[in-house]
């Protein structure tokens, strides 16, 4: 389960460093956020499927 | 839609090639779904059809349990034949009931099986493992979870029994390994069992009206295990990956040549979150531990 915690905290970086850096770049729009939370997506359902 | 555009960014308005925009992304994710719920149901539909071919020795854990023991300066567990009993015991009635617990739906506890096996203990504990590959897989997962690591280094145990036993468990071939640790040896206390961290009183009365169990051969499994589901994710995950790190590399390299900054593109960040991942894959396992 240590992997799911570091891809986890991994995800959660990612999101937030989107959200911040968009928004203060001012091109923080729905197709770009969602974009990342597809990556992130993704990258879960992947571990996923090999954890469980 | 020209197919150049599902892979290359568009000549004219510099759009990120399909298959790295939140489309494909979308299709990739949908497609890893739908790979699962297939599983699922050919578990259901086929049992056996699915599942992990492990190569477990039971003389290795054994004797890796003992070398884990010794390192941290206690005395070496031997192997005991009704406690080897009482885990193959477990092991089936795991299989018979389609479960993966300490406690069987049917109230079986731990210590049904091993006094049923003839094993009259003062102090016992128990350790749950499947779906691991090799032998030290399964006793570096026990030495990773405190509560079996604990169990497993307890210094009042003198005995252990293991099975190790393939069946079919929720629709895929699996091996579970059952760990019994014991002693008979006279503690100043009531008899205990440890299951997870906790130690449980065993009431009195199933010291004295448990009926003596045996084992019954298992049936063997004539299913034919196509193939292993956790590696097909793993290939086919390490897949998309190369391939959306490919396309990245290229939208990136294309637009710098043609001198286009697109301000929605974030390549290192995607390519960090993708390396992530393919580290995690790598290192991720299905082996479980209880």
């Amino acid at each position: 389960m240590m992997v799911l915690r570091i891809l986890g905290a991994g995800i959660l970086v990612y999101l937030l460093w989107a959200l911040v850096h968009h928004k203060k770049d001012k091109s923080l729009t729905f197709a770009t956020f969602v974009e990342y939370l597809l990556t992130a997506l993704l990258s879960i359902v992947l571990l996923m499927g090999v954890v469980f | 839609m020209a197919l150049r555009n599902w892979f290359l960014p568009h000549k004219d308005t510099h759009k990120k090639a399909h298959l790295i925009s939140w489309e494909g992304l979308l299709i990739y994710v949908l497609l890893f779904i739908l790979l699962q719920v297939g599983f699922s149901i050919i578990s259901y539909t086929k049992p056996g059809i699915l599942g992990i071919t492990a190569s477990i020795d039971q003389k290795k854990l054994i004797e890796l349990t003992n070398i884990e023991r010794q390192k941290k300066g206690l005395g070496t567990v031997v192997e005991n034949e009704a406690l080897d009993k009482a885990a193959k015991l477990k092991a089936v009635n795991m299989f018979e009931e389609n479960y993966w617990a300490h406690f069987a739906p049917s109230g079986k506890t731990p210590w049904d099986f091993i006094l049923g096996s003839g094993y009259k203990f003062t102090f016992a504990g128990e350790n749950l493992a499947k779906n691991f590959y090799t032998s030290d897989e399964v006793v570096q997962a026990w030495m990773n979870s405190p509560t079996h690591r604990d169990n497993l280094l307890n210094a009042n145990y003198k005995d252990i029994g293991i099975a190790v036993a393939e069946g079919v468990l929720n629709g895929q071939k699996t091996t579970l390994i059952v760990q019994e640790f014991g002693t008979t040896e006279l503690l100043a206390r009531k008899p205990t069992i440890e299951v997870q961290g906790k130690q449980l009183a065993v009431p009195s009365q199933d010291l004295t009206n448990k009926p003596t169990l045996s084992l019954v051969s298992s049936p063997q499994i004539n299913t034919k295990t196509l193939f292993d589901p956790y590696q097909v994710t793993k290939v086919a995950g390490f897949g998309v990956i190369i391939f959306m790190t490919l396309l990245l590399s290229l939208d990136f390299w294309i637009l710098k040549k043609r001198g286009v900054f697109r301000i929605s593109s974030h390549h290192i960040a995607h390519m960090a979150l993708l390396s992530l991942t393919a580290g995690s894959l790598l290192l991720a396992s299905p082996g479980a531990v209880l």
